[in-house]
């Protein structure tokens, strides 16, 4: 929704936009609502303008349905999954990260979250053919580590095209993460830059980082901020049929942070963690939350230089 | 197209964007055609006010680059490859550590210590401040360190003979390799570390926020020691969801500081104990475990018999892994693995007055 301003249609004019401010019609929504015949009155506007304004103004602003199975239809074109390293957790997955879905990873400390998401930035390379632009909050990217996965699993031919397809952002706190993601779309619609028409997977790490400073207190903007953020992510996911991996955290016994209102966010949540009594590079993810797939199933994985892999 | 963005995204304060959209102004696109008196007389925001609300939001599009805090535009992995590549971490002596870390405490991270007393961590902060100021033609990266204290424990005459031993053996190392000796002396390192005592959380929140203006002035800073983090945050919180906001703002502000002036970060957390039904207690970095999730690196620094050992704990490029070090007159060192060499120069004879605390 917006405000009603000149030229949104060829009848506004400045003019007609200041008379209409002083009746107390100053958005799109107001126009739509008000009684037409009484506006015309008030503001001496000849009543058929007010008419074709408004309808034009609706035209605009509106969205319209559409058919189901045309929508399955462009669905299923525009989809994809993008596959895991570990073939376990990908039968786990139905195959692996969906598109257009919000897919959640959440552990404690150190249990390999963001070692997933470089491994995963390897895998859309190689095997998707996409690229992949990672935003990081908390400082925790490493090219050098993702230069050591993408070497020892694809050689050294490899490494300076999957290095050159990851695209990093550095977004330290909430407004930066909001412009970030709008500069994505925008570079997304306006197709001038040719690396965006390929991208494939979003990566925010962590988001937890920037939505804690914000919340609680006297604070009154942290909680409509985090949804914000949240409308944001799940708009660019369904909008340009992306795969949005999120990392958040756990705090104490396996709760995952930002409550209950954020669990409502991501498709497809999985819980990492490091299982007791197991060798030190060993993890187990369990999926927690789906909405296309039963969950509860759980897998093993491996953490070595290679990224993750399954774990025998 | 790039105008559709909602104005309750831009950081302005709350009062103003309730004013903003009750007076129909929703989006960025409603504001461009608007002069500041304009937006003043429809909203009853101040004139100051509305012409910053305006710049905020008008010159993203221009060019982003241009104000003060945008956001850094996205590079590619292989640039952000190249620039890891180009930044020499902090060497800390004690090669074991230094392997351990992947070269040394790295720029542009936060490193955190954790530890029960009497472990290393003033030690070890000492000796990075020493450290950071080895010449480059020795590997070194001659530069300067801001040194907060927050528990007092900071001892002039301990850098001292920290500072001494590093000298000795820059020249040493000079004396080898043909360069000029005294490059480094035991004044100049003294000069370049700026001590900061905090007293209670607001002075080093304040010091954090005044960091940038002091690095700018000094521009040779590489390395930002806090010791430790934890002292004040642990006493006299009732509210700890302040705490945990609080913690996390500062977290966001020192890896902010970290990337923009490509210094290292280095704090130290104290150790707290943690109650498990059905599990023995056990030792854990305090501050909780939304802390956790702030630092890049952690490292816990513990005992096992008579021997101090560091744990790294996490990390975004190395594997898990421990290394023994020992705490000599001179600093932070490797341990001399033979047995039978101890008692020569290597000698694990702390200071009197470290031997006296409570572990």
């Amino acid at each position: 929704m917006s405000a009603v301003r000149p030229n949104l249609c060829p009848q506004l004019s400045e003019d007609v936009v200041s008379k209409l401010r002083s009746a107390g019609v100053k958005t799109v929504v107001d126009l739509i609502k008000t009684d037409l015949e009484g506006l015309a009155l008030e503001t001496s506007l000849p009543y058929k303008d007010l008419v074709i304004i408004r309808r034009l103004l609706l035209a605009q602003f509106s969205t319209f349905p559409v058919n189901c199975s045309d929508f399955y239809l462009t669905t299923i074109a525009s989809s994809s999954i993008i596959p895991t390293p570990a073939e376990k957790l990908n039968e786990l997955l139905d195959g692996g990260l969906y598109t257009s879905e919000v897919t959640e990873i959440a552990g404690e400390i150190s249990s390999g979250k963001t070692q997933f998401c470089l491994s995963l930035c390897v895998s859309v390379v190689m095997k998707a053919r996409q690229n992949v632009v990672f935003i990081d909050t908390c400082g925790g990217f490493s090219a050098d580590r993702l230069a050591e996965i993408a070497e020892s699993l694809y050689g050294e031919e490899h490494l300076e095209h999957i290095l050159q397809s990851v695209k990093v952002i550095e977004a330290f706190d909430i407004f930066h993460l909001m412009t970030a993601l709008q500069t994505i779309k925008d570079k997304m619609v306006k197709k001038v830059d040719p690396f965006y028409d390929t991208l494939k997977l979003l990566v925010v790490d962590s988001i937890t980082a920037v939505i804690y400073p914000s919340l609680g207190g006297q604070q009154m903007d942290g909680h409509g901020l985090m949804v914000q953020l949240s409308l944001k992510l799940r708009h660019l996911a369904a909008d340009f049929s992306l795969c949005v991996l999120v990392v958040n955290n756990v705090i104490g016994d396996g709760k995952v942070s930002l409550g209950k209102t954020w669990s409502h966010v991501p498709h497809c949540r999985l819980l990492i963690s490091h299982p007791k009594d197991q060798e030190s590079n060993v993890r187990e993810l369990v999926l927690i939350k789906s909405s296309r797939l039963a969950t509860g199933g759980k897998t093993k994985i491996g953490i070595t230089e290679k990224g993750i892999e399954d774990w025998t | 197209m790039q105008s559709q963005r909602e104005l309750c995204s831009f950081p302005i304060a709350p009062s103003h964007k309730s004013k903003l959209t009750s007076a129909g102004f929703l989006i960025t696109e409603d504001l461009k055609h608007l002069k500041p008196s304009e937006l003043s007389k429809e909203t009853g925001i101040g004139l100051e006010e509305c012409l910053e609300i305006l710049k905020l939001v008008c010159s993203e599009s221009v060019d982003g680059s241009k104000r003060n805090e945008a956001p850094k535009p996205a590079v590619s992995a292989l640039e952000r490859l190249k620039e890891e590549q180009s930044l020499p971490p902090i060497i800390t002596f004690s090669e074991g550590l230094d392997n351990m870390l992947g070269g040394g405490v790295p720029l542009c991270k936060i490193t955190e210590f954790c530890g029960a007393p009497g472990v290393g961590k003033t030690q070890m902060c000492m000796q990075i401040a020493v450290d950071v100021q080895i010449p480059s033609q020795f590997g070194g990266l001659q530069g300067e360190a801001v040194y907060i204290d927050t528990e007092g424990s900071f001892i002039v005459e301990r850098l001292v003979d920290i500072a001494k031993a590093t000298v000795d053996h820059c020249n040493e190392m000079a004396r080898l390799e043909g360069f000029k000796e005294g490059e480094i002396t035991v004044e100049s390192v003294l000069s370049g570390v700026h001590f900061y005592r905090c007293h209670d959380y607001v002075e080093l929140l304040a010091t954090v926020h005044l960091l940038p203006e002091f690095i700018k002035k000094h521009p040779k800073i590489k390395v930002v020691l806090v010791d430790s983090v934890a002292f004040h945050f642990r006493h006299d919180f009732d509210d700890l969801s302040l705490r945990t906001r609080l913690l996390t703002t500062m977290a966001q502000s020192f890896i902010k500081r970290a990337t923009e002036f490509k210094i290292a970060i280095v704090l130290t957390n104290q150790m707290t104990t943690k109650f498990s039904p059905g599990e023995d207690s056990r030792l854990v970095p305090a501050l909780g475990e939304s802390w956790g999730h702030a630092s890049t690196i952690r490292v816990i620094l513990y005992w096992e018999g008579q021997k101090r050992w560091a744990w790294l704990y996490k990390s975004p490029s190395k594997k898990e892994s421990r290394v023994p070090y020992q705490i000599t007159m001179g600093g932070v060192r490797d341990i001399v693995t033979s047995p039978a060499d101890n008692s020569n120069d290597q000698s694990d004879d702390e200071p009197s007055s470290k031997r006296q605390k409570v572990s």
